[in-house]
């Protein structure tokens, strides 16, 4: 149950912005009528101007959305008003990209429901197929892998013990002796 | 002042679509036309005029282009359901059967100290982060329980052959182990070649091992990137290029072996230079790997990253010298080119390079296990998000059951993406959950700032723009048949 400040909170949500109609400096308000096309046009759009604006959407007069787009440049009159162009042309496209989602909403779930049918016949008659016999090991073999452990133990205890790792080209020396090293070849 | 279109392009103009002829599809102003693509992952690029007809529904069917666009499921009232239903399951639902590729970090020593190292390395001589034979054995036993029937284990590090009896190990282990499992297993070493000599070679050659190393292009160039303990060493990756090539010469059973270019600021200007470099060694395989800021990179990305138009602009340049080259009879190809292109002619999901914990899983050397590799570099600066449990003691099915996993998978699908639900290339794409959280804070990010999808969209026109060309295309398409090596 939703407390009373929670409850104010969603009302004063609910309601028109009461922020100035006109921009603040360097801003851009763009007001949409919501109609048919619904809120998804005005927030696709507003999405796709964040690599360069700063978009807050609010309810704005009945039936409407407030969109204020804020550059994330320069914010001269060209730079705004090149901005709002870019809103609208954007919004035009996400209205027509929301119609033909809308149109074909119910085709591509029709598709999609037989795909994941058909997919978990595919998967049912994976399940079906025996399980690799990955610990089925002979007693052989199982004595060769301790053999193998073994070896390899020996062989890193060694290579500590001696302090000497494999390094045919000297790739470990220090950044000096290396340069020593090259002093040497070029006194030779 | 110009209006800037959004990066996902769109026509311009006020249009409307007509309900019954329009289907699902997403377009992009690529060119002077329109490319439209579909769930199934079918694509077509229509003039700006023809786009307008489309839309207004006033393409007849008869007509070569109303074929066309009926034939690729562009028509809404004449969709084939079951090609779609087919398509929709090759591309995205089939072929999950287990975690194939297992990076293991044998050691986080390394010789090197490389400007953009992403792996958090200690100096050679720190052994206190060396994998053990135990830990080995586990992450192998870990591995051998994915049902996919092809197994890879790439040797990573630091410097892999700082631990070389393990990585002995982990081969002869996994073979033996492999006598009753069956399965398919491939290995592959990634190296800078520094402590490879001819015993290693023919050791990891008699048992299929494919190398790797990094070379970053000419001398001057890789040693600026590549700083070793002992001086850059651009010679250590090309002597043992050359060392591995020679022997399959002379009738080794080794693939020829693959170079990773990461392209740094010094790179920019040079690509020409970069592939010339890796052709003449008589490398196949291109790969010109972006620079992230992620781990280790973030720290040096001012003196050595760039934009995504930088990045894209050296790859577009890299990409027309090989379309150039190959119409010489030079035989190479780029990677990332050939793995797109894979997605857009021939459909599936070709390798999922961000399908981390379900298609790849990392294991750090004490047996700790990440999503990928990438989410292990980031666990290595002190993020531990990714990890997903421990060899021997998580189990397989708990591991592909995280909801780090669960939800990396979910942020990956473009269709999960505001931006990318509608994006052209949507089909062919995968989102970077990795990357997101690191320079984005979340899983999901936000595309229209993302700078993978800077650069993965640029590539993307890039191609499509020379799939367009007729003689770029049967070059590009050419490079279908190295999906196999």
């Amino acid at each position: 149950m939703p407390t009373k400040k929670t409850r104010r909170a969603l009302a004063r949500r609910a309601q028109p912005s009461k922020r100035a109609a006109r921009p603040a400096s360097g801003e851009v308000v763009v007001s949409v009528k919501l109609g048919a096309a619904g809120s998804e046009p005005v927030l696709g759009a507003a999405y796709m101007m964040m690599d360069r604006a700063y978009a807050l959407v609010e309810p704005g007069a009945a039936g409407a959305l407030r969109v204020t787009l804020r550059p994330k440049g320069a914010r001269g009159a060209a730079e705004l008003a090149a901005l709002k162009t870019s809103f609208e042309d954007e919004l035009a496209a996400q209205r027509l990209r929301w119609a033909v989602a809308r149109n074909n909403a119910p085709v591509r779930e029709y598709v999609a429901e037989n795909a994941i049918a058909l997919a978990g016949e595919f998967a049912a008659r994976a399940q079906a197929a025996p399980e690799p016999a990955a610990e089925q090991l002979t007693d052989d073999q199982r004595a060769e892998i301790e053999r193998l452990i073994a070896e390899v133990e020996t062989e890193i205890s060694e290579m500590n013990r001696e302090k000497k790792l494999p390094d045919p080209n000297g790739a470990t020396r220090s950044w000096e002796a290396a340069q020593d090293a090259e002093k040497g070849r070029g006194a030779e | 002042m110009r209006a800037e279109p959004s990066r996902l392009t769109s026509p311009s103009g006020t249009l409307e679509a007509a309900p019954r002829r329009v289907a699902a599809h997403a377009a992009r102003v690529l060119g002077g036309g329109v490319l439209v693509t579909n769930d199934a992952g079918d694509w077509s690029v229509l003039s700006g005029a023809d786009y307008g007809r489309y839309l207004a529904g006033a393409i007849p069917d008869e007509d070569p282009l109303g074929a066309e666009l009926v034939r690729k499921d562009f028509v809404r009232e004449r969709l084939d359901f079951p090609r779609l239903g087919d398509a929709l399951v090759s591309r995205h639902l089939l072929d999950w059967p287990g975690p194939s590729v297992h990076t293991l970090v044998v050691t986080r020593r390394c010789n090197y100290k490389c400007v953009y190292c992403h792996a958090s390395v200690v100096g050679p001589d720190d052994a206190s982060t060396d994998m053990s034979v135990e830990t080995a054995r586990a992450c192998v036993d870990l591995a051998f329980q994915s049902r996919n029937p092809e197994l890879t284990f790439e040797f990573q590090g630091g410097e892999p052959l700082l631990n070389w009896p393990v990585v002995k190990f982990i081969v002869e282990y996994a073979l033996l182990k492999n006598r009753a499992a069956g399965k398919t297993l491939h290995f592959g070493l990634i190296s800078n070649f520094s402590l490879l000599d001819e015993a290693k070679a023919d050791w990891l050659i008699a048992r299929g091992v494919s190398f790797c190393t990094s070379l970053d292009g000419p001398a001057d160039l890789h040693e600026k990137n590549r700083v070793a303990l002992t001086g850059g060493r651009h010679a250590d990756a090309v002597n043992g290029i050359k060392m591995i090539l020679a022997k399959r010469a002379v009738g080794a059973k080794v693939d020829v072996p693959n170079a990773i270019c990461t392209v740094t600021r010094h790179s920019l200007g040079r690509a020409r230079e970069i592939v010339d470099q890796l052709v003449d060694l008589g490398l196949e395989r291109v790969q010109l790997g972006p620079l992230d800021p992620v781990g280790f990179a973030r720290r040096s990305w001012d003196a050595i990253g760039y934009t995504d138009a930088e990045y894209v602009r050296f790859y577009v340049e890299a990409l027309d010298h090989l379309i150039a080259l190959n119409k010489r009879g030079v035989k190479a190809y780029e990677k990332m080119a050939m793995i797109l292109l894979i997605r857009v002619q021939e459909g599936g999901h070709w390798r999922f390079p961000n399908a981390d914990g379900i298609a790849r899983l990392a294991y750090d050397w004490d047996g700790s296990v990440y999503t990928g590799e990438d989410g292990r570099l980031l666990a290595a600066e002190g993020d531990d998000f990714f990890k997903i449990g421990r060899a021997g003691e998580s189990r397989l099915s708990d591991l592909l059951d995280h909801p780090t996993v669960r939800a990396s998978l979910y942020a990956a699908m473009p269709w999960s993406q505001p931006m990318c639900a509608q994006c052209a290339y949507g089909p062919y794409c995968t989102v970077q959950p990795v990357f997101n959280h690191e320079t984005q804070g979340g899983l999901f990010g936000q595309m229209p700032t993302n700078h993978w999808c800077g650069k993965i969209m640029g590539i993307f026109d890039a191609l499509f723009t020379r799939l367009q060309d007729p003689e770029a295309r049967k070059v590009l398409e050419s490079w279908l048949e190295y999906k196999d090596r």
